[in-house]
This record gives C-alpha cells, sequence and structure tokens, in this order.
C-alpha cells in the first residue's frame, strides 16, 4: 500500500516539475520575444507618443513615455506645413506606378531564367546579381546626365523614377528578379507541360498559368515595392527639384532644416506665421508621412507573411 | 440556401460565438488603455502596455472583422455590388479594345508565326525566352551598362562644360586627389568599412536566431511576426535617419535601449559606455534587419517538415535539429541574405559617405570626382561581396538530384 502511495506521490511531483519546466522555459522564452519585439517597435512607439505631446511635456523631464494630456493640435499644425493633402498623391502615383512596373517586368524575367534554357543564360544571370550590387550611387551621376539630355529631369510624370522599374531596373530591381526567379523555379512543371500539349502559347501560359499560381509571391513583391518606394529619398531627390513635383519622404528635410534653423537662435518653441512649431510636431510630420503605408501594410499583413511562408526559398 | 446554413451552423463557430470573440478582443483593448492610464509614468510598465496596445492594433484582423460584421454586410456589400455594376460596361469596352488587338496582333505577326514553323525545338524555346527577356535586356543596355560606361569614363575625366556635359580627360587625377589631398574621403571610407565589417555578421545572426523564434508554433506568432517588419515601414529613408540623429545636428530623439541603472552601478563607467555602445550598435541594426528576417522566414518555411519527423523519431534534440537540419538546408538563403546585407549597408542612407559623395557632385557640381570616389567604394563593396560568397560559398549546402 505505502509503496504504492509513494509511486503516487512521486508521479505526481515529476509531473509537476515537468509542468514547471515547460511553463518557465515558454515564460522566458515569451519574455525574450516581447522584449525583442519591444525594441522593433520602440522606434514607432516613441513616435507615436512625442507626436501626441504639449510643448510643456517635451521640456519636462519626467515626461517619458506618456504625455500628460493628448494633443491632436500637433496633427493639425503638421498637415497643414506639410501640405499632406496634395504631397500625398505625389508620393502614392510614384509607388503605384513603380509597383506595377516592378512586378511586371520583373516576373517576366525572373520567369524566363527559372524556366527556359537558352545561350549566354549563365552570364546573363551574373549581369543580374550585379545590377544587384551595384550600389545606385555608382550610377546615378550618369544616369543623371543621360536624364538630363532626354530631358526627363523634374518631368512631370516621373520617367526617370517610373520608366526604369518596367524595364526590370530601379530600386532594387535585380533583388525581386532573383525572387522571381527563386519562386517559379519551385513551381510544379507538370502544369505548362500540359498547358502546351493543349495547344497554349509561352505568353498565355505566363499570363494564365504561372501568374495566377504565383499569386503569393506577387503579393510578396508588391508590399516590398510599396513599402522602398515610398520611402526612398535618395532618386528622388536628385531627379525631382521641382518643389510641386517633390514626395512626402522628400518634404520632411525642409521642415527639420526650419526646426535647426530655430533651435540655433536659442528659441526652443517658435511661432511662425502664427504656427506652433516644435519636435512634437515633427514627429506627427514624420507619422503622418508614413501612415498610408502603415495601413496598406496593416490591410494586408497578414496575407503577406502568408506569401512569405508559401514563396520557398530554399534551393538556389 | 436553408441546407447550406444548416451545414454551417453547425460545422463553424455561430454569429454570436463571433461577436463574443469581438467583445472580448474589445475589451482586452479597453483593459490595455485603462492600464496605460492607471500606471503611467512607471517605465516598463507603460512600456509593456503601449506594447500591448500595438498587439491589439496589429494581430486583430480589423478589415475581415468589420466586413464580417453587420457594418460589412448591410453598408460595404451594397456599395461594391452598386460600383460592380457601375464597371460592367467599362469592363466590356476593354474587352473589345483587348479582342481588336488580338486580332491586329494576329495579323502583325504572320511573318514571325511563318519562320517559327520551320525553327527546331530548341531554336523555337531560345526565341521564346527572349520575348520574356526582352523588356530587361532592353533596360540592361539603357540603365545599366551605358550608365557603368559613362561612369568609368567621367572618373578619369572632368566636366568641362556643364551644358550638354563636355568631358575631358584627366586620367588619375581624381583618384589621385580622393587618396592624397581630400582629409575627409579615407576616415569616412574605413569607419564605412569597419561598420559594415561589424555589423553584417551581427544581423545575419540577430535575425537567423529571430526568425527561428517566430517560426515555432505558439500564441500571438501574428503578432511578433508583424511586429519585425514594422521598422522596414519607417523606412531606409529620412524617417529612420532623423531617429538615428544622424542628418541634421541636434533633433536626436532616440539614443538606443539604455543600460538599466542598476546594472550601470555595479559595472563601473568605461564597461557601462562599452556596454552601451554595443547596446546601441545592436538595435540600430535590428531596426535594420526586416527584410533579412522575412527572407530568413521564407526559407525556413521551404524546408520540409518530414525532415524534423524523422530526426525527432531518431530521437535528436532541438538544438541537434538546428546545427544539422536548419542550418545546411538554410545556407543558400544565408548566402543571398550575406550579400543583400553587405550591399544594404553600403547603400545605407545613414552613412556619411553617401551623404559626401552626394554633395560633392551635385552640390559643388564636380561629377567626375564624384564618379571617382563613388568606384573606390563600388570596387571595395565588390570586392567584400566576393570574399564573403567565396569563403561562405563553399559551406552551402546544394541539396542534390537537382539540374
Amino acid at each position: 500500500m505505502a509503496k504504492n502511495k509513494n509511486a503516487n506521490v512521486r508521479r505526481n511531483k515529476s509531473h509537476w516539475t515537468r509542468f514547471l519546466r515547460d511553463n518557465i522555459l515558454k515564460l522566458g522564452f515569451y519574455f525574450l520575444l516581447c522584449a525583442l519585439s519591444f525594441v522593433f517597435l520602440y522606434p514607432f512607439i516613441k513616435m507615436i507618443t512625442q507626436s501626441l505631446m504639449t510643448d510643456d511635456d517635451l521640456i519636462n523631464i519626467t515626461v517619458k513615455w506618456l504625455p500628460s494630456e493628448l494633443t491632436w493640435s500637433n496633427y493639425n499644425v503638421a498637415y497643414r506645413r506639410l501640405q499632406f493633402g496634395s504631397y500625398v498623391w505625389n508620393s502614392a502615383r510614384v509607388a503605384i506606378v513603380c509597383t506595377l512596373g516592378h512586378v511586371f517586368s520583373c516576373a517576366m524575367t525572373g520567369y524566363a531564367f527559372a524556366r527556359y534554357k537558352f545561350r549566354f543564360k549563365g552570364v546573363l544571370f551574373t549581369l543580374v546579381v550585379l545590377t544587384m550590387l551595384v550600389p545606385v550611387q555608382t550610377i546615378i551621376i550618369p544616369q543623371y546626365m543621360q536624364f538630363s539630355n532626354w530631358g526627363w529631369i523634374n518631368s512631370e510624370y516621373y520617367l526617370p523614377l517610373a520608366v526604369p522599374t518596367f524595364l526590370g531596373f530601379g530600386l532594387n530591381g535585380g533583388f525581386f528578379i532573383f525572387l522571381f526567379r527563386q519562386f517559379f523555379s519551385g513551381m510544379p512543371y507538370e502544369m505548362e507541360e500540359a498547358a502546351r500539349v493543349d495547344g497554349c502559347g509561352p505568353i498565355r501560359t505566363y499570363t494564365h498559368i504561372m501568374l495566377p499560381m504565383s499569386q503569393s509571391s506577387l503579393l510578396v513583391c508588391t508590399v516590398l515595392s510599396l513599402v522602398w518606394h515610398w520611402n526612398d529619398y535618395f532618386e528622388p531627390g536628385v531627379y525631382v527639384t521641382d518643389i510641386f513635383l517633390k514626395m512626402l519622404p522628400n518634404r520632411l528635410p525642409s521642415l527639420y532644416a526650419d526646426l535647426n534653423k530655430e533651435q540655433h537662435s536659442m528659441i526652443q518653441v517658435n511661432e511662425i506665421e502664427g504656427i506652433m512649431f516644435n519636435e512634437a510636431m515633427l514627429m506627427a510630420a514624420t507619422f503622418l508621412c508614413i501612415l498610408p503605408i502603415m495601413v496598406m501594410y496593416l490591410v494586408l499583413q497578414r496575407r503577406f507573411m502568408e506569401g512569405v511562408e508559401r514563396s520557398g526559398l530554399t534551393g538556389m | 440556401m436553408s441546407a447550406q446554413k444548416a451545414v454551417k451552423s453547425h460545422g463553424q463557430p455561430t454569429r454570436l460565438s463571433k461577436g463574443l470573440k469581438i467583445v472580448g478582443k474589445a475589451a482586452l483593448i479597453l483593459l490595455a488603455i485603462a492600464s496605460v492610464v492607471f500606471v503611467a509614468y512607471h517605465d516598463w510598465v507603460t512600456a509593456l502596455a503601449a506594447l500591448l496596445l500595438i498587439y491589439v492594433f496589429v494581430y486583430t484582423d480589423l478589415p475581415r472583422i468589420i466586413g464580417e460584421s453587420w457594418i460589412g454586410r448591410v453598408i460595404l456589400d451594397p456599395i461594391s455590388r452598386f460600383f460592380g455594376e457601375l464597371l460592367r460596361p467599362i469592363r466590356w469596352l476593354f474587352g473589345l479594345i483587348g479582342k481588336g488587338l488580338k486580332s491586329v496582333l494576329r495579323f502583325l505577326t504572320w511573318p514571325l508565326r511563318k519562320i517559327g514553323g520551320r525553327m527546331s525545338m530548341q531554336q523555337k524555346r531560345s526565341c521564346e525566352a527572349l520575348i520574356f527577356l526582352l523588356p530587361w535586356l532592353v533596360g540592361l543596355c539603357l540603365f545599366f551598362a551605358g550608365p557603368i560606361i559613362t561612369s568609368i569614363r567621367l572618373s578619369f575625366s572632368e566636366i568641362l562644360k556643364l551644358k550638354g556635359f563636355e568631358m575631358g580627360w584627366v586620367w588619375l587625377d581624381n583618384y589621385q586627389h580622393i587618396f592624397f589631398y581630400d582629409i575627409n574621403f579615407v576616415p569616412m571610407f574605413v569607419q564605412t568599412i569597419t561598420d559594415t565589417l561589424l555589423n553584417t555578421p551581427i544581423c545575419l545572426v540577430f535575425s537567423l536566431v529571430i526568425a527561428v523564434l517566430i517560426n515555432r508554433p505558439m500564441r500571438g506568432r501574428g503578432f511578433f511576426r508583424a511586429a519585425f517588419f514594422i521598422p522596414v515601414l519607417l523606412g531606409a529613408g529620412y524617417v529612420m535617419k532623423q531617429m538615428l540623429g544622424m542628418g541634421a545636428d541636434g533633433t536626436t530623439i532616440t539614443t538606443g535601449i539604455v543600460v538599466p541603472e542598476l546594472i550601470a552601478n555595479l559595472l563601473g563607467h568605461s564597461l557601462t559606455d562599452f556596454l552601451q555602445g554595443v547596446l546601441d550598435r545592436i538595435t540600430v541594426v535590428l531596426w535594420k534587419s526586416g527584410v533579412q528576417i522575412v527572407l530568413f522566414l521564407a526559407g525556413l518555411q521551404g524546408i520540409s517538415n518530414s525532415l524534423y519527423e524523422a530526426a525527432r523519431v531518431d530521437g535528436a534534440t532541438e538544438w541537434e535539429m538546428f546545427w544539422k537540419i536548419t542550418l545546411p538546408m538554410i545556407s543558400p538563403v544565408i548566402l543571398m541574405n550575406l550579400v543583400y546585407t553587405i550591399v544594404a549597408f553600403f547603400t545605407d542612407a545613414t552613412n556619411p559617405i553617401i551623404d559626401y559623395i552626394y554633395e560633392m557632385s551635385f552640390t559643388n557640381q564636380q561629377f567626375g570626382y564624384g564618379a571617382a570616389m563613388s568606384w573606390v567604394y563600388f570596387a571595395f563593396a565588390l570586392l567584400m561581396c566576393g570574399v564573403s560568397m567565396g569563403v561562405v560559398g563553399r559551406y552551402v549546402f546544394v541539396s542534390g538530384g537537382k539540374e
């Protein structure tokens, strides 16, 4: 009897220790993840909280995270200073057109590299990798000269930004070609062969069979391309200098410069044109700049992550 | 219709339970906000609470919930149906145009088809490949090969006349100027190289670890996966530059994560400074590693589950499985990520040298000098990529049986 009882207790104890150990491990794991994601979210949280502060809160050192009261007027001022309503359309136009171009051209090129055998394939693919490696800064000077010879600088349709993307270049074009090649080479051959047997031409095979099958990877490339084009400010800063054609990220530097000027004149918070101007407003302006892309990401994020998981990137 | 409904109510959660779930989530949001308000001004608690708030923001699939609730059914559905009706004639018109274009194309490509009939299968296939490659080849000539050649020429010459960009040869003068006369370039260059050499391994190791952690089945997986991508949204652009305080001076808002005071008191001044430096670097690198994590996640998902199952049956631990299965299988992605990371750090907007080149060539109008500097810069980036590809490429595991 006693032996039996003892065994029972021991089993219970071992059960509990295992339970505890598992849960402590799990807790530690979650703690680690929470800490990491806090690091990742830090700039974002900081930006939002600071954008809601009043000028008193900005100076007050006891206010570190939460503003003592929520002030939405910063957003109002930032909206007007940025002229958000008109400039957001410039940004949106460029980002959408360039993304369409990337998806169109890079998917095609990636498909050719994944599925066809032709002469100089190795050389051409090395060139794709090389376009990935060459930084924009190396070729931006001759490109600027080329575009200014063609009269494309400050073009109303953003030709220097949009045309390269339709030909598989532009911002990270080589990277997208590489990604699409990986996606397409992971797909089964049977579908295409069946289509060819049934008398389907190469273009129709591509548009009617391969593209619908690769929706998830198309989505991944769309999201990445949209985000990169929205945030890019180096190339637009060179090619688009007209004040009315500028895009949102290129509007920010002038705001920052204004703030600096005022800080050097030893006045922290100043009134220009009857408008309050401080760091909180700058944060609000920054937040406004990324707000559209943020909303886009929040809407698409589930499907984006699913697309990433389905893409199957192993096996070069 | 009724039969369908009956099946639905049997198998799937009812509308009531779904509604309750939404109410529960809303209560959680309220609780989070209440806790934020209640414990304001206590640092870590507020941080955690803010985290919770954003968790709710990201994790709840707002558009789907709205679409499935009564708002979607009563208001949004009829609107979309109305627009669908509006779009019908436009779609019809596009169809008509498409048909017309198709017949014209058929007529125009008749000689091509005639030639195609005489070609061998292989020739035909390469012609088909040419169709798909054509845009890229045109782009290669216009936006890559041309500028590269001009850029090489430009680095050996100077601009004589700005209008029309007339060039005159100066041979090695630009390069001489970079290394012997310019006092800014070499220190910046060295700093950029050391930064890249330090940041790349940190970035790769951390993003691989994070990807492996996130890839496990667990609660709140969606949130964690969404969270690490958010710095990418903040951008490689001006926004992040300001955040890091590298842009215009004086407007720094973040200095990374601070070493806790308790530990700082224990360690002493110099050691704390060192630790702070390491932490700062890691935070900055982490913010820039969103894309790398995405690529690693994609790679991890590509590994077949049967390998892990077989290993588990044979009694392998998680640790062994990581080193013997995950790492070899993911090695091609590591190589790709390595190259991407090196290039990303080299062309990063927070790099002082890039600003310098930009300023020299566009503000000072010394295009030739700028081109020479960017070639020195690029040559080194290429060298680093080549070396790392050569070294890491040797260890890349290529699964057999392909090609």
